[in-house]
């Protein structure tokens, strides 16, 4: 079923549209979700708050995009419950390995300003996603949104896992100038 | 921590950027690294696969191999030639032997490569040189593999028509070889069959002390030496019946290659180097043919073993991941 026929069904409220959803992105979402969590019982429960999520989100919402809105909420959702269960102790996976990373971006005597809102760092990001060329822009996407190993990267474009890895420390290197320029960081 | 909010903020970025990282048509099944890890891989796993049961089979594998054995012939010529005590070797065809003495008891055997561009015709004509010559053949065979047909057989001719046989035969191709050993058992025969008469002798002088014997132990006794002597005389009768089968019957182990092109005898050094050159392509040919038919004829067993394998690798990969 096409994307703008499954959005149809939720505006229609038919609950037909989240057997659809699942059938069309139940493993991209479940994918993104065990990427971050690493336990299937959670990535599963993640995956079913999403259906949740968007069958509330549409209406009024109308994504333009049905496989990335699902995929934000996926990533949210499982972010969210990642940090829950990571409170008392460090957790493992690829998404305590990206914050460590992005770490690196956010000198140590500096931090991202308190008032700066969610959605003007996320439109800084954009500017400076446009600035990479193709390649460095699928890593690092594919890396931070996604949560895949380098592994699984460097399988994704025919890397070896080292220029991954280089690819990733010069582009957040960047992402730091760019940031400090931009006057993100106070 | 500092990055939350950065990996917030890339949660919410343009679509494009997350449907342009996913976009399938960038995903690879194989990496170059992993296919070229792979091939090399298969082509190992194929190395072992081909070889190891060439080794294990004596190097006849992947190849149609058929032998057959005249075990027959033998039989029936031990039972042509039971009367006969000495073969008298003619030396009417060959100058070389006119000079030995007619009462020697030579065995010839003669090795013989032979180069032919229609085997089958080669074949039909050593046949026919066969049967006409009275030979037999004693053990052949003809191994398909590869683009070049070899045929090995060992045929006996009688000595009298052994020269006139590879005079028939050379005509046929290229003789590329040709080795003949003589070798001269006339001491040994005749100690041989003085030993047989001078047991005979013995035989005739125990049967008549057997006659005349009086108590059961000499009896006893005599019977014991009797059966001795009879042993002895069997023994020695059946290498001399060797011997006879070996001088009346010359052996000659010919190997017929079928080919493209005769080698040149010519010693002149760049065609030697030519020839070397063609015959060192022709080889190589060759022996790709080779290692090709045997990789197919191993396929099914190749790929479930790198299917296996690859399996293997998922699954480790799967959980080096997951341990992470």
């Amino acid at each position: 079923m096409e994307d703008l026929e499954i959005v149809e069904l939720y505006w229609q409220r038919n609950e037909e549209a989240i057997k659809e959803t699942s059938k069309k992105y139940g493993n991209y979402c479940y994918t993104i979700a065990n990427n971050i969590l690493y336990n299937n019982e959670d990535a599963q429960e993640c995956v079913n708050d999403t259906y949740l999520g968007a069958w509330n989100a549409i209406p009024p919402h109308h994504p333009n995009v049905l496989s990335t809105f699902l995929g934000k909420i996926t990533r949210r959702l499982s972010l969210n419950k990642w940090r829950e269960k990571n409170a008392i102790k460090r957790g493992n996976g690829e998404a305590a390995l990206s914050f460590d990373e992005l770490e690196e971006c956010i000198p140590s005597n500096s931090s991202i300003k308190e008032e700066l809102a969610l959605k003007e760092l996320s439109e800084a990001i954009n500017t400076f996603l446009e600035t990479l060329k193709v390649d460095e822009r699928k890593v690092f996407v594919c890396r931070y949104f996604y949560f895949e190993s380098i592994d699984e990267i460097a399988f994704r474009f025919s890397f070896t896992p080292s220029k991954v890895k280089m690819m990733l420390k010069r582009t957040r290197d960047r992402l730091k100038d760019y940031l400090i320029g931009k006057g993100v960081l106070e | 921590m500092k990055s939350e909010k950065i990996i917030d903020a890339i949660g919410e970025i343009k679509d494009e950027y997350i449907v342009e990282a996913h976009n399938k048509k960038e995903l690879k099944p194989f990496n170059i690294m992993m296919l070229g890890k792979f091939v090399v891989g298969a082509l190992a796993l194929c190395l072992i696969i081909t070889i190891v049961p060439n080794i294990l089979r004596g190097g006849n594998a992947g190849g149609d191999y058929y032998n057959k054995t005249a075990n027959y012939v033998q039989e029936s010529y031990y039972e042509n030639s039971s009367d006969t005590s000495y073969y008298d070797f003619e030396t009417k065809d060959s100058s070389a032997r006119e000079s030995i003495n007619i009462n020697k008891k030579l065995i010839v055997t003669g090795d013989m490569n032979l180069e032919t561009m229609d085997l089958d015709k080669a074949l039909t004509n050593l046949n026919d040189a066969i049967n006409n010559n009275d030979a037999y053949i004693q053990d052949s065979s003809i191994n398909t593999r590869g683009v070049n047909r070899i045929y090995n057989a060992t045929i006996r001719i009688p000595a009298d028509n052994y020269q006139n046989f590879i005079g028939g035969i050379g005509n046929d191709g290229n003789i590329t070889y040709y080795h003949e050993n003589t070798k001269d058992i006339t001491d040994t025969y005749s100690d041989l069959d003085a030993k047989l008469t001078s047991l005979k002798a013995q035989e005739e002088k125990v049967l008549e002390f057997y006659k005349e014997a009086k108590s059961i132990e000499d009896l006893m006794s005599i019977e014991s030496r009797l059966s001795d002597i009879r042993y002895q005389i069997d023994y020695i009768e059946t290498q001399l019946k060797n011997y006879d089968l070996l001088v009346a019957y010359s052996t000659l182990n010919i190997t017929i290659t079928e080919t493209k092109a005769y080698t040149e005898t010519s010693e002149n050094f760049f065609t030697r180097l030519g020839n070397s050159f063609v015959n060192g392509w022709n080889s190589f040919i060759n022996e790709v043919g080779d290692f090709v038919i045997d990789v197919v004829y191993n396929i099914w067993v190749i790929i479930i073993v790198v299917l296996i394998i690859f399996g293997a690798y998922k699954a480790y990969k799967h959980f080096r991941n997951k341990k992470k």
